[in-house]
């Protein structure tokens, strides 16, 4: 256990051939010995060298795997390739599936058996090229994976192989500055060859495995490939007198039985991260690596048709770095068992990708809607009224869309405008986002509950705790007796939006519904001054509650946040963000400290990441729950019914105004409740067992798949900047 | 945790049931009635030394580790352990009720019987469950002020310490020759024995995942109090003692001390400003005897693996048993291994807790001095609830990474709590099979924290009696939940995903678990327990 390692030297070990001297030294002294095991039956070709053991070091392994090999260019459809092609299928199904050469590796998964799937191969009609770089092959893998030909494969335990044209030049550059693990054919790489000089098969290189991260509607995943050069004269490694899909079926056996016992090495390379190591040995090779350059310059050593018991009986493979020789290990005699049978003859499938950038594309959209007030509302007496209130909320979306457009840069928004437009998709889902009512950042200060209570509700001189504490889109006023018992409590979560616009257009409607729910002495000079709304009026301030102000709370920041929150975000290493406190740290659409803002953005952009479209339901607003009244009491121990709530505007579907008192006919007030024996002393009791929420719509999963984006700051608008809260024309969450 | 120093423990000072936890195979909870305050205290006074403090519970656990290592067996030790608590009557009549509501005025002043319905009790006075039929702490039986919890490794020995208690205790007398405190109430949990051990009456094993507790201990403030065995370069290690084992301010736990702050696990809040100082280093005790009716749960979970599987042999009710739970019978975490129960995974006790639940399990890298991690597959995600159903009791009670209401994870973090249960009743030979005996049997429920509205009345009727938290569309605690109908709340369902990916809603109409009987305590530290023995002050 003894594998603590400085980083740098971890990293580099994973991608350097083995050095020279750590290789040549018992390379040499074995030469002899070596010779012997050349054509035996089993057990050591090469002296132990313990030193080179594999560790495990906690990454995946693939214990049971299947793998599909994809064959590049029209070519491999017809002959000459035909045959070869089908030739090398049934061998390395069969080598996977040789339980004398399984023996080997399964040693590395505690002598468990493990198993290999061919599934069946195709062939990819892509054009030829000079050279595929790693970039290329990426490329490869994504295209094949949005194309819909992998959706049947489970990804996290398949390899993709891809097996290069005659004369095609595999190269690891390219992709980024990204390395692959790669077979280097150790009789070039002579000391002082420049890294380099190896990373292509002209010198060397025989082939690579590693593993592309794709951002998919379903959440990421994860491809695992490995790519084979048509081995042949000085292209990949070839080895004396094998036809070259001989040579290719070992460089295969190599890559399958690395991607087996060490999947993640790219993930490793990528994030420096050794933890994504599965086996490895001390000086970084993985189980085919040590022994090809142990091999050095004799690589018949290694590189061996073995006898087997199925068809086609011999196979030709590299031998595998084994634990319990110290060393190459060569399967034994072994006991024939039915084998599967050779896929040689079966029909060939040829695929054909499409156009090479797989772009997002947008769904169509059908009618839009025209927005409902919030709940249904039906106060408006103008006739024009409902329309100009759907396009006031049109107006938010689409700048909510615009903030999206400053990352997405015409790709298409998974934000819509319903008044634009629905789309036009077989499925469409809801999800409703419920989040308690009660300041969850007052919860969170560590204060005593009376305290916690008392600060939500306290109004002293100008300072309300409304204003500065109910930020849950949630917002009560309490109505005390002479006595200071609470008579009554008033609960809404009317944005701010429809008050200024009912002053706007329907002034008359305005003042009745202040004088009906906060008082008969409403006058409407009390809340336009001049020609502006004051939303801060002493009506809805110290003498009410007629609708939201703390300055956070108004439907515009409810259309932002859920915008805001359908920009993917990514990690550093390429990952996607999921969580709700890293999502709104990175994006930065509301305040961390509430339940609200980090949950709305949390769900909304896990409907992102599942390729929605998405929007806010109709009607859009923010609504209440019914108190759970359960554990409420009377002094006389009775529970309380119902009625000691009533839903006084919106309907009980869509609750956007409360009042709990009692009701009509009761001895008691509210003062005189208890809540499971606590004395009812405070509003925020009541709060507490009220929950808030909205419906979001999701359309078409899977329709779009935008780019991830770094954090930073949301961009800021002209209007956004200047918002405060005494400014309600375009008031804002806290940015 | 370089940065912010972690506070140091006067470990002298706290019960040892609160931490490390008593962890034995029998106790003996004895519930009393104060008779008269004066001879009560004088009889606490005479208890006091033997109060088993959470230096001396954890010095012992310690030692047995050891032994057990190096013998590879037994270690040959025993203790008997004893703690005492105090309901708001027994703080309000050992000082007064001005000092018992500085201590606490809310859930804890009002009592367990009239938080019951908050907690998914029946409302109907003619069921069990409700506090009117309660066998202790209910409304119609003796007011119970002060538990003596009696831990120890075997029956005889309990029984023997509790004969010599009770001669202590005689010697303090009432002036009219009465019992200082009238015992009322005795449970008697032992753990299942045999095959069972260390598993509740439904079969599953139980007290896999506490939390731990950040500090130093005052006698050793160079060393965490819980090891921290992950590698400190990860950042892991700030959050968590062995894999999966999160680590809390102690203030989560205790009184007095720094709490946990919801919005950064790693920074924690002040101390909760306390109106009476000894209150510092006490913790709320919560106790519920829990009736567990074993035939009706697995006779539901057979039902469900008939809908879901469209089978119910042994294997499907373990499959289905496991979702319900969110752990194999074994105690194995469902997400890490969800098609066969692998008892591997509870055999170390840094895999048991090692999972989360919507994002992939990571590989944790260790200290060099520890030994390697077996090699077990890591949890999958689940973010949709596919392999644990959102109403799976774990996943209920501590969602871990999940979203939740409430805004992020390390929100959650500030409702947990410690749990220190144990079964009482009679074991069913194999649970899955057992028919109705007629026997009581259930679990003894206690957990410490620091507020019990919180932590226990928070995660009892938010979470587990919540339909849609905190998760929208979960479904009430599958286990603990109240599934019945009542009160215009309909009954609860669960959604279970079968191998092939669909999705199953199933309704439950079975409750498996009846409250029958319990309280809300104090337990102070031993400087409180010192006070309130103490003349009280006017
Ligand atoms: C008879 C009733 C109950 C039964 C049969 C039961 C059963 C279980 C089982 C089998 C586990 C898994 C083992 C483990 O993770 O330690 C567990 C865990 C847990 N239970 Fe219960 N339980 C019961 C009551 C309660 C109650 C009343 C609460 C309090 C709210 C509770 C809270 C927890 C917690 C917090 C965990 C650990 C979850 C985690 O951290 O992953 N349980 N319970
Ligand atoms: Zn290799």
């Amino acid at each position: 256990m003894q594998h603590q390692y400085a980083p740098a030297h971890r990293i580099q070990s994973i991608v350097k051939a083995p050095k020279a001297k750590d290789r040549r030294q018992p390379a040499a002294a074995a030469a002899a010995a070596a010779k012997k095991g050349k054509g035996g039956a089993g057990g050591a070709v090469f002296p132990p060298f313990p030193k080179e053991d594999l560790v495990f070091r906690g990454g995946r392994t693939m214990p049971n795997m299947s793998f599909k090999t994809f064959y590049l260019g029209k070519g491999w459809a017809s002959a000459p390739l035909a045959a070869p092609r089908q030739k090398l299928d049934a061998a390395i199904d069969a080598a996977m599936s040789d339980p004398g050469l399984n023996g080997i590796v399964a040693q590395y998964f505690g002598n468990a058996p493990i198993t290999t799937k061919a599934l069946p191969s195709a062939v990819l009609d892509v054009p030829g090229e000079a050279t595929f770089d790693k970039g290329d092959i990426h490329n490869l893998v994504k295209r094949l994976f949005k194309s819909g030909n992998l959706a049947a494969l489970d990804l996290k335990t398949t390899l993709i192989n891809f097996v290069l044209p005659p004369r095609a030049v595999l190269s690891s550059d390219g992709g980024g500055n990204e390395r692959v693990k790669r077979v280097v054919r150790a009789a070039r790489t002579r000391p002082g060859t420049p890294e380099a000089e190896e990373e292509d098969s002209r010198n060397g290189l025989g082939g690579y495995h590693g593993s592309v991260h794709i951002q998919s509607p379903t959440g990421g995943v994860t491809v695992y490939y490995a790519a084979a050069v048509f081995s042949d004269g000085d292209n990949g490694i070839p080895i004396s007198g094998w036809e070259p899909w001989e040579n290719i079926c070992a460089t295969l056996y190599h890559e399958l039985c690395e991607a087996r016992t060490d999947p993640d090495v790219e993930d490793a390379i990528r994030t420096g991260d050794l933890r994504f190591i599965g086996w490895n040995s001390n000086s970084g090779q993985e189980i085919g690596d040590f022994p090809i350059g142990e091999a050095g310059s004799d690589l018949e050593r290694v590189f061996k048709r073995v006898t087997i018991a199925a068809e086609p009986h011999t196979v030709p493979i590299q031998l595998m770095w084994s634990n319990r020789v110290h060393g190459p290990e060569a399967p034994g005699a072994h006991a024939g068992l039915a084998m599967a049978a050779a896929l040689a003859g079966a029909a060939t499938e040829v695929i054909s990708l499409g156009p090479t950038t797989a772009a997002t594309t947008a769904p169509t959209f059908g009618n839009g809607i025209v927005l409902s007030p919030p709940g249904n509302l039906k106060d408006f007496k103008e006739k024009d009224s409902f329309a100009k209130w759907s396009s006031e909320r049109s107006k938010d979306f689409d700048e909510a869309i615009e903030r999206t457009q400053q990352y997405l840069k015409g790709l298409p928004s998974q934000y819509f405008n319903p008044t634009r437009g629905i789309p036009n998709t077989p499925d469409h889902a809801e999800q409703p986002i419920k989040w308690p009512g009660f300041p969850r950042k007052l919860e969170n200060l560590g204060l005593p509950l009376d305290e916690q209570f008392r600060r939500a509700e306290v109004i002293s001189g100008t300072s309300l705790g409304r204003l500065k504490s109910q930020d849950e889109y949630l917002e009560w006023f309490v109505t005390r007796g002479d006595d200071g018992r609470i008579v009554r409590v008033d609960f809404t979560c009317e944005g701010p939006e429809y008050w200024r616009f009912l002053a706007e257009h329907e002034p008359k409607v305005l003042l009745a519904l202040y004088q009906k729910h906060i008082s008969p002495d409403v006058k409407l000079p009390d809340l336009i001054t001049g020609k502006n709304y004051n939303p801060l009026n002493v009506w809805n301030t110290t003498r009410g509650a007629m609708h939201l102000i703390q300055p956070s709370n108004n439907l515009f920041a409810e259309i932002v946040i859920a915008g805001d929150a359908t920009i993917l975000r990514k990690n550093a290493d390429g990952s996607l963000k999921t969580e709700a406190q890293d999502l709104i740290d990175c994006a930065n659409y509301g305040d961390r400290g509430r339940a609200s803002d980090p949950h709305i953005g949390d769900l909304v952009n896990a409907l992102a990441r599942d390729g929605y479209v998405i929007s806010l339901k109709d009607p859009v607003g923010l609504y209440m729950s019914r108190p759970r009244l359960v554990g409420f009491t009377t002094p006389d121990k009775k529970p309380i019914s119902q009625d000691w709530f009533t839903v006084a505007r919106g309907s009980e579907e869509f609750i956007l105004r409360g009042v709990f008192a009692a009701p009509k006919g009761s001895k008691f007030t509210v003062g005189d409740l208890s809540i499971g024996g606590v004395p009812l002393r405070w509003g925020g009791q009541v709060a507490k067992v009220i929950d808030m929420g909205l419906t979001g719509v999701a359309y078409g999963k899977g329709t779009i798949s935008d780019p991830a984006f770094d954090c930073g700051d949301p961009p800021r608008t002209a209007v956004m900047a200047g918002a405060a809260f005494t400014d309600f024309h375009k008031p804002t969450r806290r940015m | 945790m370089t940065t912010t120093q972690e506070p140091i423990l006067d470990l002298d000072d706290i019960q040892g049931n609160i931490y490390p936890g008593f962890n034995k195979d029998h106790q003996t909870i004895r519930c009393f009635t104060i008779v008269d305050a004066a001879a009560a205290r004088s009889a606490i006074a005479d208890l006091l030394p033997d109060v088993s403090t959470s230096a001396v519970v954890q010095a012992y656990a310690r030692l047995r580790a050891t032994l057990k290592r190096q013998r590879a067996g037994a270690s040959g030790l025993s203790a008997t352990w004893m703690n005492l608590s105090f309901s708001y009557s027994g703080l309000a009549k050992l000082s007064s009720a001005a000092i018992a509501d500085a201590v606490d005025d809310g859930a804890f002043k009002a009592g367990l019987p009239d938080r019951s319905p908050l907690l998914g009790d029946p409302l109907d006075e003619a069921e069990p469950g409700h506090p009117a039929n309660w066998l202790f702490g209910g409304f119609k039986t003796p007011s119970i002020d002060m538990v003596m919890t009696v831990a120890g490794d075997k029956r005889a020995d309990i029984a023997s310490y509790l004969g010599d208690i009770d001669a202590r205790m005689a010697a303090h007398k009432t002036p009219g020759g009465k019992p200082a405190l009238e015992l009322v109430f005795e449970l008697v949990g032992d753990t299942l024995g045999g095959e069972l051990n260390g598993h509740e009456h439904f079969g599953f094993r139980d007290g896999v995942s506490q939390p731990a507790i950040r500090g130093r201990a005052k006698s050793s403030p160079d060393k965490f109090i819980v090891e921290r065995i992950i590698d400190p370069a990860l950042s892991d290690a700030k959050s968590y003692g062995r894999p999966g084992q999160v680590l809390l301010w102690p203030g989560q736990i205790l009184l007095g001390q720094p709490t946990q702050n919801g919005q950064d696990p790693l920074k924690p809040n002040q101390p909760f400003p306390l109106k009476v100082g000894w209150a510092k280093n006490g913790s709320f005790m919560v106790l519920r005897m829990l009736q567990q009716d074993v035939p009706a749960f697995w006779a539901e979970i057979r039902s469900c693996a008939a809908k879901v599987l469209g089978r119910s042999d042994d294997a499907a009710i373990d499959w289905v048993g496991a979702r319900v739970v969110g752990r194999w019978r074994s105690g194995a975490p469902v997400t890490r291994t969800p098609d066969a129960d692998r008892p591997e995974f509870v055999a170390d006790n840094r895999v048991a807790n090692d999972f989360r639940f919507r994002l992939a399990g990571t590989r944790p890298q260790l200290v060099a001095t520890q030994p390697p991690l077996p090699d077990l597959p890591l949890s999958q995600a689940d973010p949709k609830g596919a392999i644990c159903p959102f109403a799976g009791h774990i996943r209920k009670v501590n969602p871990r990474d999940d979203a939740v209401e409430l805004g992020g994870p390390g929100d959650t973090l500030t409702h947990l709590l410690v749990r220190r249960g144990i079964p009482y009743g009679p074991a069913f030979a194999d649970p899955r099979h057992a028919a109705d005996d007629g026997k009581e049997r259930g679990l003894i429920f206690v957990s410490y924290q620091a507020s019990i509205e919180r932590q226990f009345e928070f995660l009892m009727q938010n979470w587990v009696n919540g339909d849609d938290l905190p998760h929208v569309g979960s479904g009430r605690d599958a286990v603990l939940g109240r599934h019945r109908p009542q009160e215009g709340a309909p009954a609860s369902s669960i959604e279970i995903v079968d191998g092939e990916g669909k999705s199953h809603r199933l309704v439950q109409m079975q409750d498996f678990i009846v409250a029958r009987g319990g309280g809300y305590f104090f337990s102070p530290s031993i400087t409180g327990l010192e006070q309130l023995t103490a003349e009280p002050v006017a």
